[in-house]
């Protein structure tokens, strides 16, 4: 596992937050907006800016070059905000949120972190055509700002691509417009988990949900908005895959991938396991199903969280490396497996004692 | 709610229900006519809504998506991506039902030059597409190893990532030719009409060359494996079509196109049956797939083979969007994402136009690589290439999943505007698409299995489609 936010030491000449890029220079030359990581010994290291000298845990090894990192100096935190490394890095946006899913990994509290105007110094030092992910609890719950710092990324970082995730309770006719033209530059994860509505809207614990959804859908495929349809697996509707397949093929067709997603054993999901974690290494046979539907209509579908051994063999090309690498581990069985650098692996906070009853090396 | 506009066919003793978008179910005449008459009670509403018959009102997501359905399944890539190029027109076969026409292997000016070379490099780098296919047919391609080994140089030299393949008949695998073959992003496609006597009568003519063809073959498989190799057969002994699956599946071939020999080029003098044979290849057709479908059923995954004919109309009525195969689309715009290009540099919609040009019946060239393309001639084309407006074709249940092939009809009756339904393509077409819903609407568990392998190579027993009959027997 790897620490986001660390704790600080410093004696920096100023109380704002900035944002820096870790580089490879003499100090002499820093701008503003630029910092050298240097080790002092094995267990501290060291971030040189133009504002002072900060002095970091060595945890998990130096920062590399090109890293982002969003300096809270009145708070004495750091934030890694963009590693080149990492598969995604997502900005936590708010941990508010209007639903309550019986398996949220990270339930809501009255926390955001809204720091429109910092995200947008530290987008600026970002790579070309980097990827950004954005998440909550609801990030929409934010929207007008939301969207006025959208606008401004692509006004000025057009490359820019982020992956936002929201329940898709907030779009209004008159977001068509703005939609229309940062789309293509955005893919909403959103979630669906039945083709019941009252499934729907008992698993995400808000009433009218499901219905909001698809009167939402509406505004995104107006707008050509990119969709990635999230269906968390559970007891609660794996017999409703194949009907949300039908669903899905016949009045959706217009989404980019249906991601058929495993448990994430954190927060709500992990109080409430028992009663929610579907074993699919016993029987796969509906999510098959789903999954063949969908691939007759030549839709794309793709398994998230789902370790390769709990999978049959013909629906492993379904499977994605999913898990961000800073919650991801392999278990001590995933050792001299042949098939280790395709799979997911698990994660950070994987129970084996409660989880799948199948798993061992991919044959 | 409202209806989507919908068209019906019998299928068995049933009506398919089908509308633009592609959607479909089975019904009976009963409900057929409470469609007709707009008497739908509660829950044939609900079904039609599930279906994606119906929308609650205009603008609604049901009537958007349907949009999307609708745009999807008509639109054309406006970038050229696929490539047929003749560098030579010379070769060194004399098959009986040739095609193309041919040139004598040491004939004169019937080759590309440095200057058609470098007109094409230009055209691809206009079309600026991201991948490009460039298909070298002949004529025997192989007698001008020297310009494939150019295009595919040039090609990794500019990073277009392209893919290649060759359309040889393999009876000149020297050592030019196994070094471009060595490259990953270069394939073989050859023809194998069945098995060695037969493939010996029909094209190579004497034991000699036909063991060169099997043995190089041989090296080719062995050396690269089964994904390098597509084969083709040719069908004029309908007879034998079973004993070529079987030696296909022998070879360990994954695909094989069951088509009969075309009324083309030279086989029209030599197999003039072939002009109107519809009736008589459809049985034979259809009765090979049953028996292929059975073997498949019996074989394990490794010993399994696909049909391309019935792949490709199955595909065209459940992947939305399936629109790259130019035989069977509509629209069916030329020169839009692919050109074929003749020896002397000319640009020809299809291979069937380019033989109808070669032989005089019609001039079907489009412009060539230094004028560029005719838009005026193509355009005239393009408006009677839209089954969509055709009085023939628009109330006809098929038609969303069906195609036009003007070059076709034309080849065969010298003309574009006789009934559609008295055309062998129409009737081919029919027939097809009556087999296949025919096997739908009886649900044998070994049609379901093979329809799944054809759409997805996932060989099994669930019905790839929801509930698809409403208060019928079933």
């Amino acid at each position: 596992m790897i620490r986001l936010t660390r704790n600080i030491e410093h004696d920096l000449k100023t109380n704002q937050s900035f944002a820096v890029i870790v580089v490879d220079k003499n100090e002499s030359q820093l701008s503003d907006f630029e910092a050298v990581c240097t080790s002092n010994n094995n267990e501290t290291m060291q971030l040189t800016t133009k504002y002072g000298k900060i002095n970091i845990q060595n945890i998990d090894g130096l920062f590399s070059i090109g890293e982002v990192l969003l300096i809270f100096s009145e708070v004495s935190k750091c934030q890694r905000f963009y590693r080149p490394e990492a598969t995604i890095n997502t900005i936590l946006l708010t941990e508010e949120c209007d639903q309550l899913c019986i398996m949220c990994s990270q339930p809501p509290k009255n926390k955001r972190y809204d720091h429109f105007d910092l995200y947008f110094e530290a987008i600026k030092l970002l790579p070309l055509n980097a990827r950004l992910g954005i998440s909550g609890g609801e990030p929409t719950l934010l929207k007008k700002n939301l969207f006025k710092f959208l606008e401004k990324v692509y006004l000025h970082r057009n490359d820019i691509n982020f992956h936002i995730l929201s329940n898709c309770q907030h779009f209004e006719k008159d977001d068509i417009k703005l939609l229309s033209k940062i789309s293509h530059k955005i893919l909403w994860g959103i979630p669906l988990y039945s083709h019941i509505p009252d499934t729907h809207d008992s698993i995400v614990g808000k009433k009218g949900s499901y219905n909001n959804v698809l009167k939402n859908f509406n505004y995104l495929v107006q707008s050509g908005s990119r969709v990635e349809l999230r269906t968390v697996l559970m007891k609660q509707n794996y017999n409703d895959l194949p009907q949300l397949a039908d669903l899905i093929s016949t009045h959706l067709n217009w989404i980019e991938v249906w991601a058929i997603m495993q448990l994430e054993n954190y927060g709500y999901a992990k109080m409430n396991w028992d009663k929610i974690f579907y074993d699919n290494s016993i029987n796969f046979e509906k999510i098959g199903f789903a999954i063949n539907t969908l691939t007759a209509k030549r839709l794309n579908v793709s398994l998230y969280n789902f370790p390769l051994c709990t999978v049959p063999d013909f629906y492993r090309q379904f499977t994605t490396r999913s898990i961000s690498d800073w919650k991801q581990k392999y278990l001590d069985d995933c050792n001299g497996c042949i098939e280790k650098q395709y799979c997911s692996g698990f994660f950070e906070w994987y129970n084996i004692d409660k989880g799948f009853s199948k798993i061992g090396l991919a044959t | 709610m409202s209806l989507f506009p919908f068209q019906f066919h019998n299928v068995l003793d049933k009506k398919l229900i089908t509308n633009d978008a592609g959607e479909f179910f089975l019904t009976s005449e009963k409900n057929l006519k409470n469609m007709i008459d707009r008497n739908i009670d509660q829950n044939f509403s609900d079904f039609l809504f599930d279906k994606g018959f119906q929308y609650k009102e205009e603008n609604d997501l049901y009537w958007n998506n349907f949009k999307f359905k609708l745009i999807k399944r008509k639109k054309i890539p406006d970038k050229i991506g696929y490539y047929m190029i003749i560098p030579t027109l010379r070769c060194n076969l004399n098959c009986t039902y040739c095609q193309v026409s041919r040139a004598d292997e040491n004939a004169k000016n019937y080759d590309w030059e440095e200057e058609h070379l470098n007109l094409f490099y230009k055209l691809i780098e206009n079309n600026n597409h991201k991948h490009v296919k460039i298909e070298f047919q002949g004529g025997e391609p192989t007698l001008r190893s020297d310009i494939i080994k150019k295009i595919l140089d040039w090609t990794s030299a500019n990073n277009i990532k392209a893919e290649l393949v060759i359309c040889t008949n393999l009876q000149n695998l020297d050592s030019n030719l196994l070094e471009i073959i060595d490259h990953d992003n270069v394939f073989i496609s050859t023809s194998i009409d069945g098995k060695k006597t037969l493939h010996e009568k029909q094209r190579t003519e004497d034991k000699g060359t036909t063991d060169v063809f099997f043995n190089n073959l041989d090296y080719v498989l062995n050396k690269y494996g089964i994904n390098k190799v597509s084969a083709l057969p040719t069908f004029t002994d309908f007879s034998k079509i079973e004993e070529t699956i079987d030696f296909y599946i022998e070879l360990g071939l994954k695909s094989i196109f069951l088509r009969p020999v075309n009324y083309q080029g030279f086989a029209r003098k030599k197999f003039p049956s072939s002009k109107n044979q519809v009736s008589e290849w459809s049985k034979a057709y259809f009765s090979s797939l049953e028996k292929l479908f059975i073997k498949n059923h019996k074989n394990k995954q490794d010993q399994r083979i696909l049909e391309f004919g019935f792949e490709n109309s199955l595909k065209r009525i459940f992947n939305i969007g399936y629109n790259g195969y130019v035989d069977l689309r509509s629209p069916n715009f030329y020169a839009k994402d692919n050109i074929i290009i003749d020896f002397d540099g000319k640009f020809y919609p299809s291979d069937e136009a380019r033989m109808l040009s070669r032989i005089k019946i019609i001039d079907f060239s489009i412009g060539n690589l230094k004028d560029g393309l005719d838009s005026k001639k193509i355009t005239d084309l393009n408006w009677n290439s839209i089954g969509e407006t055709n009085p023939d074709c628009i109330n006809c249940a098929y038609q969303p999943y069906c195609g036009v092939d003007m070059v076709d009809d034309i080849s065969r009756y010298n003309r574009i505007d006789i009934p559609k339904h008295l055309t062998a393509f129409c009737q081919s077409q029919m027939s097809k698409f009556n087999f296949i819903f025919e096997k739908i609407t009886s649900m044998d568990p070994v049609d379901i299995f093979n329809i799944n392998g054809h759409l997805s190579k996932n060989f099994n027993y669930q019905p790839p489609f929801g509930k698809i009959f409403y208060d019928t027997t079933h």
